[in-house]
């Protein structure tokens, strides 16, 4: 599965809000068009923020997906 | 109305004859509309909205199953990727909200948001992202499709004997189409070897390109006949042309079933040269339809497809199960897989632009440029190897240092397999297309180092004439029996025997009776064609007296124009039982 569907389908999982910020422009999380639109310029920081009531949950479930995703 | 304005002409590309229904297939949208909408229909309005995302949603997974079952998994990504889409939030979502404030109706808000993702995907750099668009306008056009009521949703809409009307068709518009429905294709634009022509005859399908008007001139249902041998189009014809068409249908079936009996006989001619008679293929589907023509192998494995559909590369082991699939079906019969052949007509949608495409950074050139995408493809090669009787062919080589550094990229890929222990076939014969005069001219020094050769001569005739062979008004100059083509092709083949390798044809003009007729005669010891064509250039073979052609072709070299070559070998095209070009006049 291509890293940018990986992280939708991560992100759907939670009723939170997921909120990917990079270079200050924030996208939805739980929207393909959105990430792909992060993933097209890879290699700088991404911030991801979670806001609702699954919020600990949902940003642990990401931050632990890109960290699989360093291994080599 | 006049008899002229009910008849187009346009260039053959595919033979046969094709009666039915036409159906123009047109992305163009007429202007959408704003309209209001009262408050207490906003929520019909999202319900509509809601009716139509599910709708473009299940004709995606039909597609999906359709093509699940008669084509490769990699095309069903792409529907795939489109599904995705329509689950994305900040399009559904983002939609019904804007509909419910903005009190406006569903197909004017979803255009703007769609629109709105496709100018911010225009703009990425990174030309894979970039493309992406084109998956997006195909989500934006099945939805408003079903919003404002246009049936039309994509060529799987049609339904019955179908004529296919469309300006171009771009590679997955031809993957998608229902084979069972369309029995023919005209489109506006191409030539006789563009991307539609040569999946046309892939698919046994009558065609006719380069009409320049057809998608003006004909309406949707009108009643068309295509003749794929002359490449004339009766629109709305009369009772009369009907009937004589259907006559002849029937009597090109009757003798489509006789050419089969040729089956199992062997491209022999009648002074026992035996010639190799193979398949040019890009489709894995096609398979069947080289078994069933009885061709002694794949002569020409296209594997741009495979690329061209997903939109993406595939990864080293989709490709390696794709070509062990080929190897198996046809073992112990050969397999020539010709590596990525990227560029020109066929470009794909992440490539870069140029200016002169043709001349550009095309196949083994765009290779070397990306040698890890490029042994990619190599490993999955020498892997299905295992599997069967597979060579290997590099296009585009234009002189021997190129031949030398993908040499080199192949030694690569085989030693790092061979290090992990993997399977693979460590005697794969390595060949060139030769496709470049100045690869022609070189090669007898080319030849040294290579186990054979396969004259492109698409490509061949267009480098050496200067000819685009997909323009319409420059199509006669393109013309395989000009002397400096035949006589380029016969130093090829004599380059070739000087180095006992062996040497084949796989361009158009080996299916071209007369110029097959040339080929045998400078001695080529493969012809390798669209199935469709084998049963006939069989037939042609089998009646030949090869010691009698040698003799004539050598002294048809020794004339100057490409009229005076055609004049004095005709009478020397041996009379076989079955001579469909007899049979097409009517």
């Amino acid at each position: 599965m291509r890293p940018a569907e990986q992280l939708v389908r991560t992100a759907s999982r939670f009723k939170s809000e997921v909120t990917l910020v990079k270079d200050d422009i924030p996208v939805n999380g739980k929207s393909i068009l959105g990430v792909m639109m992060l993933a097209a310029e890879h290699g700088s920081s991404i911030t991801v923020e979670t806001d609702g009531p699954d919020e600990t949950d949902a940003l642990k479930a990401i931050t632990d997906m890109f960290d699989q995703d360093q291994e080599p | 109305m006049s008899e002229e304005r009910r008849v187009l002409k346009g260039i053959p590309a595919s033979p046969g004859i094709a009666i039915g229904r036409a159906f123009v297939y047109n992305r163009r949208f007429a202007a959408i509309n704003q309209r209001p909408i009262p408050a207490d229909r906003v929520e019909a309005e999202i319900s509509r909205f809601r009716t139509a995302v599910d709708e473009a949603m299940n004709d995606l997974t039909r597609l999906q199953r359709r093509i699940a079952v008669d084509f490769d998994q990699d095309i069903v990504k792409i529907f795939r990727a489109h599904q995705a889409v329509l689950e994305d939030p900040e399009v559904v979502d983002v939609t019904i909200v804007r509909i419910r404030r903005e009190l406006t109706n569903a197909e004017y808000i979803f255009d703007d948001v769609m629109r709105g993702w496709i100018a911010n995907y225009s703009s990425i750099e990174n030309p894979f992202f970039r493309e992406r668009t084109a998956d997006f306008e195909d989500v934006h056009y099945r939805v408003l499709a079903k919003l404002t009521g246009n049936a039309q949703t994509g060529i799987e809409a049609a339904d019955g004997e179908i004529v296919l009307v469309a300006h171009s068709l771009s590679p997955s518009d031809t993957a998608e189409l229902d084979r069972d429905a369309v029995c023919g294709f005209i489109t506006d634009a191409g030539g006789q070897t563009s991307h539609t022509a040569i999946v046309a005859r892939g698919l046994a399908v009558p065609a006719v390109v380069g009409t320049n008007i057809a998608t003006q001139a004909i309406s949707d249902g009108m009643m068309i006949i295509i003749d794929g041998n002359s490449g004339m189009v009766h629109l709305d014809p009369d009772a009369d042309t009907i009937r004589r068409y259907r006559e002849t249908q029937s009597r090109l079936s009757v003798l489509g079933h006789e050419l089969q009996e040729l089956h199992d006989l062997p491209a022999e001619t009648r002074d026992g040269r035996r010639i190799e008679l193979s398949a040019n293929i890009e489709l894995p589907a096609e398979l069947e339809d080289v078994l069933n023509h009885g061709a002694d192998g794949i002569g020409l494995y296209r594997t741009e497809f495979l690329y061209l559909v997903g939109n993406e590369l595939p990864p080293e082991e989709d490709q390696t199960r794709t070509y062990q699939r080929i190897a198996r079906r046809m073992a112990p019969n050969q397999v020539i897989i010709r590596t990525l052949d990227l560029g020109a007509d066929k470009m794909p949608k992440q490539m870069p632009d140029e200016a002169n495409p043709a001349l550009g950074q095309r196949g083994i050139r765009l290779c070397l440029d990306r040698p890890e995408m490029f042994k990619v493809q190599l490993r999955a090669i020498l892997r299905a190897g295992v599997e069967g009787n597979v060579s290997l062919m590099f296009p585009m080589i234009s002189g021997l240092q190129e031949l030398r550094r993908a040499k080199a990229l192949f030694e690569e890929a085989r030693n790092e397999l061979l290090e992990a222990g993997v399977p693979i076939d460590r005697k794969m014969p390595i060949g060139i297309m030769v496709e470049i005069p100045s690869a022609a001219l070189t090669a007898h020094d080319l030849a040294k180092e290579v186990d054979f050769f396969s004259i492109g001569t698409n490509d061949l005739i267009q480098y050496t004439v200067a000819a685009d062979r997909g323009n319409p008004s420059i199509a006669s100059l393109y013309n395989p029996c000009h002397p400096a083509v035949l006589r380029l092709v016969a130093s090829v083949i004599d380059a070739a025997h000087d180095n006992d390798i062996w040497v084949g044809v796989c361009g158009a003009m080996a299916a071209h009776p007369l110029a097959a007729c040339i080929l045998l005669g400078l001695g080529v010891d493969e012809l390798s064609m669209s199935p469709i064509d084998i049963p006939e250039i069989k037939s042609l073979i089998r009646s030949a007296d090869y010691q009698e052609l040698k003799t004539i072709t050598r002294e048809a070299l020794d004339l100057s124009t490409s009229e005076e070559i055609m004049r004095f070998m005709k009478p020397h095209q041996p009379k076989t039982e079955l001579d469909v070009s007899d049979m097409m006049r009517i």
